[in-house]
């Protein structure tokens, strides 16, 4: 614990100094390699992050670096051959913003003699080194002699010192050995090495920095659980995670207070003919306005893309919006405001709640009654011969409950005993649960009991005419049978009990929820452990989609167990990539420009709300060209390709785009530009925030590299433009546009 | 399909090095080809297809027009109150072979005219099969049937598949043009175009298809020819040839990649305002008729782009007409025929009416019995329309079902008919016509051999 020993092992250091020969400089030095690019970029970056040990097996020395780059780098042979990593890495925090109150710099000396290098947070050695190189630099200079002992190369983090010979709570001690045969130190967090190295002659000097404890959350995963909990990374966002863990994070965003849509009132299905778009007639026209704010879901788009850009309540609002994409409605039938607006809202109050209340109220809501109609099927009419409505009876097992096969728990398909998959349900099955959902009907206008089949009314759950209902019993799903002669609601609770106690709803909901969350292709293990928590909660609920959202965000395989699997990531889907640019670079948005600006989400594939079909704009099952899924590859095509890398030039290298008069508080779309700008004069730097912000710095050294010289060629003066250049280039960059 | 090679791979096998731009990658592709190839075809030809998104009701669309099988029909469709075509407005046709008469839906009335000048067939009543299949083998558990009927994804699928009893990676439009890529020499424009998205259809065991959008350009913007927008212009090409362990990643690269391959080359074209064909479109301002008029373009341009043998995708959505079926075709019927007449004249005026056909594919049929709310519910056999030059139109091909619900072609007693013809014997037909050989024919059409019959004769 001693400070006098490390002292005294600069002082052994200094005394071999003497005995250099010139022969030690055909090692390679690795400082001059690395330049001081890499060194600087450290200071850029947010938050805690792995120090890097690598070992030299020819020249006995260990060596750390807080830079994935530089580490990159030297696994590439930048640093001379034999360096391995040794896997034994530990927490740093890169910055004093990063680090508590009273965290010290630690200084990076190099020494050429030596060729080794020496880390220390003591005030008193970095000073000492500084001077000696001062003065000793003078000397070699005088004597026409070159310069190899310690120099100092940069501040590369920040650390604690132990009180009382104690690391404070949530920090570990970091031990340090010294062997002067090589002239390098060890630094290490485990005593097994520290007694390991004491075995092999490196004398101990005991624990003299304390760094971030293992439970801490390195940058990377901070940033990673971002892109899959929230609509875009920030910085402080990032810190808040670090600052107190993933879990507690994740509990506070599920504890957030609830966004809302605006509850726009009751409309007449057909518009007036004063409120049609009328193409002749400027788009200011109050006539165009009126069509736009009661018959597109123009105002939905926007307040949804205003609470995703800006409300806290990040994660309620990604579920919501996955399940949005399972349970859906489109503005190609559900194209009223009043209607969507209050679908959207259901979605979100339920998103954290049950799934079979969610259930419930998407069957009721009128919203779904129209686009799957629901809405007025009346019982078969033998007379006539009509047939009781198969749409919602079909699409419920299809696609919001059981799905076609049935399924193990961990979400593949279960085969019979001569390989063939096994069908879930049967055409008369669709015909039994058709006849469950008739008798329901919209409530007259104002609410109220219906008497007969009512036209359109989005303001409130669908109510039964019992005189429409088919009372005749019906068969579902595993034999179950209901019995004739029982009410609609007692038909329809049972029947959303039959689907929502099926063995497949759990791995069928709680695998696409990890698609829309985590990535497309996810292990069967991880299906199975979430499958498990849908089916019960640990407290004997099943259904308990906090629970399950908790469980999926929690899991190795979301964390980053296996973030270097090929098959690993999300392509960030429309939505993702518009919203994601604003809150990470940091700006103001009112969501218009996406919607109806040059660039717009429709133009990358999504058209908010607006599903082609019921199938959702890419099916759960996509298939890329090798195989593996990846759902939001369904709308990427070489058109859409385009697209995004226009989106970014339209939003980056563009200029900002003033508010639309005709919306009431508008604020346009624009970036703030300033904190980047002032990074410009090291691109370096530049591009190493972005891609922490953008990836959870996941950009290789090449990208980075690429990028870099890019900016390099935007003259230093012109700031903003050398920082939209970089800006676009890491954002259209594949290896950022897929999140891992 | 085990084997399908992504063509970075491929590339980094016949390059050994990762140094390639993506111009140079589908040149590459464009000569691995040729040097595969015997000699390129000399003719032009194309395939377009039109896919009806949702399962269109094509009971609507051919009516029976004599008065007793009108009568079954009406009957099953409710009648007059129900979703019946009233017969007075009916387009009566007259098919050249048998002696029954039909009806057009009234907003067919754009193709009357082709019809008349016979480049216009119908096929009736082919669906998805595994094999041949009678109402009695419906209900033995030993024939085969495909997998998941009435399922809108799979029945889509098996269509674009032409596959019906397993899942399948690719489609029957890209797996022709896997067998017939060597008809266009050394031309490295990718043979399949898809206006309309990505779709399973296009997709071969070789990447070959490119998706253009149906309107506005096609490449990247705001790049000039500064030395700092060169350099970031470059900078993002490098990016999408940097390679990846990651899947996705190397996936995002190729698509891009495919459209930096080809917007050079096709962006002058679909932008282009110097083309005789938009006005025939003038009645067709869809998105369908956008579409077509894509294609008619790139057809135009023919020479320039080099290839012999071309595949387009084109769709409309929309027909999934559970509810309020009679106003819904009115619609979407009244956006289709306009845009397919607007394309026929296209193709007569520059001249290639003999070498484009263009034909119908959906999801599947619909109930011949009404569904509650004015709409019918998901089936199985169904209708489809060939049209062009070298279609040998006029006529009706395959088997009109009957009429009566719970009849000989109804499986049940909701009007779900029983295909008496395959996807396979469709699609075999036309590949035949597009140039595809006697001995592809079971590597596009894996189960062609199950069916008797795999020239159905509606191509000259």
């Amino acid at each position: 614990m001693s400070r006098s020993l490390a002292s005294a092992s600069l002082q052994n250091a200094k005394f071999v100094t003497r005995a250099i020969t010139k022969a030690m400089f055909t090692t390679i030095s690795m400082s001059l390699l690395l330049g001081a690019s890499a060194l600087f970029s450290l200071s850029a970056n947010a938050a805690i992050v792995d120090s890097i040990e690598f070992y030299n097996t020819a020249l006995n020395h260990y060596f750390r670096t807080e830079s994935a780059s530089e580490a990159d780098g030297i696994d590439k042979g930048s640093a001379g051959p034999n360096w391995v990593r040794t896997g034994q890495n530990y927490k740093v925090w890169r910055t004093a913003a990063d680090a508590p109150v009273g965290a010290l710099p630690v200084c990076r000396f190099y020494s050429q003699g030596f060729n080794s290098h020496f880390f220390t947070a003591s005030a008193g050695e970095c000073n000492l080194l500084k001077n000696n190189e001062i003065r000793d630099r003078a000397i070699a200079l005088a004597a026409g002699q070159p310069y190899t002992s310690w120099q100092f190369e940069a501040i590369v983090s920040y650390a604690l010192f132990p009180v009382n010979g104690k690391c404070a709570a949530g920090t570990q001690p970091v031990y340090r050995n010294y062997a002067g045969f090589t002239v390098n130190h060890r630094f290490s967090t485990t005593l097994p090495i520290y007694q390991d190295m004491n075995d092999q002659s490196w004398i101990p000097e005991g624990a003299n920095l304390c760094e971030p404890g293992t439970s801490m959350v390195d940058a990377s995963d901070a940033y990673r659980l971002l892109q899959q909990a929230t609509f875009g990374a920030t910085e402080a966002l990032a810190n808040r995670i670090q600052s107190i863990g993933v879990t507690a994070w994740v509990d506070e965003q599920l504890a957030a207070p609830k966004s809302s849509y605006p509850q726009l009132p009751y409309v007449i299905y057909n518009a007036p003919i004063n409120c049609v778009s009328d193409g002749s007639k400027p788009a200011t026209d109050p006539q165009n306005i009126c069509a736009r704010d009661n018959y597109t879901l123009f105002p939905i788009q926007m307040a949804f893309l205003q609470n995703a850009l800006n409300n806290d309540d990040q994660l309620r609002q990604r579920v919501a919006f996955a399940l949005s994409q399972i349970f859906v409605t489109s503005g190609a039938e559900i194209y009223h405001p009043y209607g969507m607006g209050r679908y959207q809202q259901l979605v979100l109050d339920n998103a954290l709640g049950n799934y079979a209340d969610l259930l419930a109220a998407v069957t009721l809501s009128p919203a779904m009654g129209r686009y799957l109609d629901m809405a007025n099927s009346k019982k078969p009419d033998v007379v006539r011969g009509i047939s009781a409505n198969e749409n919602y009876g079909r699409e419920i097992m299809q696609l919001f409950s059981v799905g076609l096969y049935e399924l193990n728990l961990d979400g593949s398909i279960k085969r019979d005993s001569s390989n063939a998959p096994i069908a879930t349900y049967s055409q008369t099955t669709v015909e039994n649960f058709a006849r469950v959902f008739t008798g329901w009907t919209y409530q007259p206008v104002g609410g109220g009991v219906p008497t007969t089949t009512n036209g359109v009314n989005y303001e409130f759950p669908m109510a039964v005419v019992a005189s429409n209902h088919d009372t005749g019993s019906k068969t579902l799903l595993n034999g179950f049978v209901i019995p004739a002669g029982q009410t609609p609601d007692k038909d329809l609770s049972d029947a959303l009990g039959n689907l929502f106690n099926h063995a497949n709803t759990a791995p069928f909901i709680s695998k696409q929820l990890i698609q829309k969350l985590i990535g497309g292709d996810p292990a069967p293990a991880y299906v199975a452990r979430i499958s498990a928590v849908f089916s019960d909660n640990g407290q004997g609920v099943r259904g308990d989609l906090k629970a399950v959202v908790r469980a999926i965000l929690l899991d190795p395989e979301a964390r980053g167990e296996i973030k270097t699997a090929a098959g690993y990531g999300r392509l960030k889907d429309p939505v993702l990539v518009a919203t994601s640019l604003i809150r990470g670079l940091g700006g103001t948005a009112d969501g218009y420009a996406f919607l109806r600006g040059g660039s717009t989400l429709s133009g990358l594939g999504l058209n908010l709300f607006n599903s082609p079909t019921v199938f959702n704009y890419y099916s759960p099952d996509y298939q890329i060209s090798n195989g593996k899924v990846g759902p939001e590859f369904g709308i990427l095509t070489s058109t859409t390709s385009f697209a995004r890398a226009n989106f970014f030039n339209t939003y980056l290298m563009g200029n900002a785009i003033a508010a639309d008069a005709s919306v009431p508080g508008a604020v346009g779309t624009s970036i703030n530009w300033t904190p980047w700008q002032a990074l410009a004069a090291t691109p370096v730097a530049l591009v190493d925030k972005l891609s922490w912000v953008f990836t959870n710095g996941a950009l290789s050294a090449s990208a980075q590299k690429k990028i870099v010289d890019a900016v390099n060629m935007v003259a230093s003066t012109d700031t903003l433009t050398r920082a939209k250049t970089a800006a676009y280039l890491v954002l259209s960059a594949s290896q950022v546009q897929v999140g891992r | 399909m085990a084997h399908i090679i992504t063509r970075r791979r491929m590339l980094k096998g016949i390059s050994g090095a990762g140094a390639l731009t993506a111009v140079n990658a589908l040149q590459i592709l464009g000569l691995s080809n040729a040097l595969a190839q015997t000699a390129p075809a000399s003719d032009y030809k194309a395939l377009v297809c039109v896919f009806l998104f949702g399962g269109n009701d094509a009971n609507n669309l051919i009516v029976p027009n004599d008065t007793a099988t009108y009568g079954l029909y009406s009957t099953a469709r409710g009648g007059a109150t129900g979703i019946a075509i009233p017969q007075t407005e009916l387009i009566s046709i007259t098919p050249k072979s048998g002696a029954a008469v039909y009806g057009f839906h009234p907003q067919l009335a754009p193709l009357k005219s082709v019809w008349d000048v016979g480049k216009l067939a119908v096929m009736c009543n082919i669906g998805t099969l595994v094999e041949p299949l009678s109402k009695a083998d419906y209900s033995n558990v030993k024939k085969a049937k495909p997998e998941q009927l009435f399922s809108h994804a799979d029945q889509q699928n098996q269509w674009q598949a032409s596959i019906s009893a397993d899942f399948s990676r690719t489609g029957w439009g890209g797996r022709m043009a896997d067998v017939t890529g060597k008809l266009n020499g050394a031309a490295v424009f990718p043979m399949v175009t898809s206006i309309a998205g990505s779709s399973l259809f296009t997709a071969g065991v070789t990447p070959r298809v490119v998706a253009i959008p149906s309107t506005g350009s096609f490449g990247l913007n705001g790049f000039n020819n500064a030395a700092p927008s060169q350099a970031r212009l470059n900078a993002l090409k490098a990016l999408s040839n940097l390679d990846s362990s990651n899947d996705f990643v190397r996936e995002a690269d190729d698509v891009l990649a495919q459209g930096l391959g080809a917007s050079d080359l096709l962006n002058p074209i679909i932008t282009s305002t110097n083309t005789t064909i938009t006005p025939l479109f003038i009645n067709a301002k869809t998105s369908i008729g956008n579409q077509l008029q894509q294609v008619a373009k790139l057809i135009e341009a023919r020479a320039t782009i080099g290839l012999k043998r071309q595949i387009f995708f084109v769709s409309i959505g929309g027909f999934d007409t559970h509810t309020n079926e009679l106003n819904t075709h009115n619609n979407l019927y009244g956006q289709v025929a306009p845009a397919l007449k607007a394309f026929y004249d296209a193709t007569v005026q520059m001249g290639v009416a003999n070498q484009v056909t263009t034909f119908t594919m959906t999801d599947f049929g619909r109930t011949l019995k009404q569904a509650s709310g004015g709409g019918s519910d998901h089936g199985w056999g169904n209708h489809q329309l060939m049209m062009g030059g070298a279609v040998k139109g006029g006529d009706f091909y395959g088997k009109f079902p009957n009429q009566t619900l719970g009849g000989p072609d109804d499986l049940s007693t909701n009007g779900r008919f029983i295909p008496t013809t395959s996807v396979d014997q469709y699609g075999a037909t036309l590949a035949k016509w597009f140039g595809v050989a006697a001995s592809d024919l079971a590597t596009v059409f894996p189960n062609i051999g199950r069916f008797s019959n795999a020239d159905l004769g509606f191509l000259a």
